[in-house]
């Protein structure tokens, strides 16, 4: 290989500039001569950021937003004591995700208003004839411990006796929705029934399935 | 590769007047002439010649558009604070200065820039970027804040010579080209990707521009 002495290096690097920097005139590329005064040449980047609509809604047992889905159906369990059968006392429930019959409820989107709705497929059965009507589940909401919120999704409507619900979703700002509620479920026990199991995991109508949709 | 002539600070600062610059792979090759590069960033210089300024960011080619530099954010993630990597339509890989390849592109996008003066003077170009506050979708917004870039270039471990930083939704310097020099580097860009917004497409433009007084 041949050895340039620095001279020649110069002269090859002047070469290069002269031949490179005068052919600037290119796009979002600009070149601006003025024997005098200010010189102002500017180029252009554009951005783009693309958001996708999400739906998130969580019931009960499950992760936070981001996580892999969770099919865990949580049951609420309530048991009528022989003293109390039909007296209007209300009848806390056991089970939930955060126990004694309360849940966590989380719906968070981000392509405007959510339809949020409770759907149930009819009275609750004991599989020998006898029913329990959706209006005797009340559903109390309060401020979300874990992760923390407001009571920004509160249960605002009840029970229907069958099919689905009015929607309940708070309205979305700026189409985002990030709410959440605890939500305990209590057997208010106002009739005097007959003996029997009513409802259980996925049988006699017992499952109220909460559906979100968005546009 | 073509070689790239290059001037490394090594020790004497002087050699930066009398060695070519971008001294590269034309070098490496010989046992005469044997410079350990440091870590400093590049000197191009430029021959003095009539009064100029020149800027470009991305292609440079001829023909108008601007590259652009995107980023779709993944559903599980959105809103998470998870820096998102952004790429580009940039296929810029040379230098315009001696072509050497100093980016890769589509993930780096090149920027350059200098003065050209008859002779050497004290007086510099300022390089600036001016975004608008946000970038918008038609109707919700990001804040250009929440982009922001590393910097740096193929075979120049010094220190950035365009400085990485973040949008300020306004005008912001990046520094000053002394006259008859070339500055040059190549830019990531990254969406901080702090908030939970609306669906859609944001679009937003920087401007990068070169004044000498």
């Amino acid at each position: 290989m041949k050895t340039l002495n620095s001279m020649s290096k110069t002269a090859l690097v002047a070469a290069l500039v002269a031949a490179s920097v005068p052919m600037l005139a290119q796009a979002e590329s600009a070149t601006v001569s003025a024997a005098t005064g200010p010189l102002t040449t500017s180029a252009r980047l554009d951005f783009r950021i693309t958001v996708p609509k999400v739906l998130f809604l969580r019931v009960g047992t499950g992760g936070l937003y981001g996580a892999a889905a969770n099919t865990t159906v949580d049951l609420i369990d309530f048991t009528v004591p022989a003293a109390n059968l039909g007296d209007a006392t209300a009848i806390a429930g056991t089970g939930g995700d955060l126990g004694a019959g309360a849940v966590t409820a989380l719906l968070r989107s981000n392509a405007g208003n959510v339809t949020l709705t409770a759907n149930t497929l009819g009275a609750i059965g004991n599989g020998a004839g006898d029913s329990i009507p959706w209006t005797q589940i009340a559903v109390a909401s309060a401020n979300l411990a874990t992760p923390v919120f407001a009571n920004t999704l509160p249960h605002s409507v009840a029970l229907p006796a069958t099919g689905a619900s009015a929607n309940f979703a708070p309205a979305a700002v700026s189409k985002v929705t990030n709410v959440g509620s605890q939500w305990t479920y209590s057997y208010l026990n106002a009739a005097t029934v007959p003996a029997g199991t009513y409802g259980g995991v996925n049988t006699n109508n017992g499952r109220v399935t909460y559906t979100a949709s968005v546009l | 590769m073509p070689a790239r002539w290059l001037a490394f600070f090594i020790g004497a600062t002087d050699i930066v007047e009398y060695l070519p610059q971008r001294l590269r792979s034309l070098f490496m090759g010989t046992a005469m002439l044997i410079l350990i590069p440091t870590a400093e960033a590049w000197v191009l210089n430029v021959t003095p010649g009539p009064r100029t300024i020149g800027l470009t960011i991305g292609n440079n080619v001829a023909g108008g558009t601007p590259n652009i530099v995107s980023v779709a954010v993944p559903a599980a993630v959105l809103g998470t604070g998870a820096s998102q990597a952004m790429t580009s339509d940039s296929t810029q890989a040379n230098s315009p200065f001696d072509n050497f390849t100093v980016c890769v592109p589509p993930n780096q996008v090149y920027i350059g820039g200098y003065l050209r003066e008859l002779t050497t003077t004290a007086n510099s170009a300022t390089l600036s970027v001016t975004t608008t506050a946000t970038l918008s979708n038609g109707t919700e917004t990001i804040p250009f804040t929440q982009i922001s870039w590393t910097s740096t270039s193929i075979g120049n471990a010094g220190a950035a010579d365009i400085p990485a930083g973040t949008f300020n939704g306004g005008n912001l310097v990046l520094r000053n080209i002394a006259s008859n020099r070339y500055v040059e580097n190549c830019h990531t860009f990254n969406y901080a990707n702090a908030n939970f917004v609306a669906a859609g497409t944001y679009t937003g433009r920087a401007t990068y521009t070169l004044v000498a007084p």
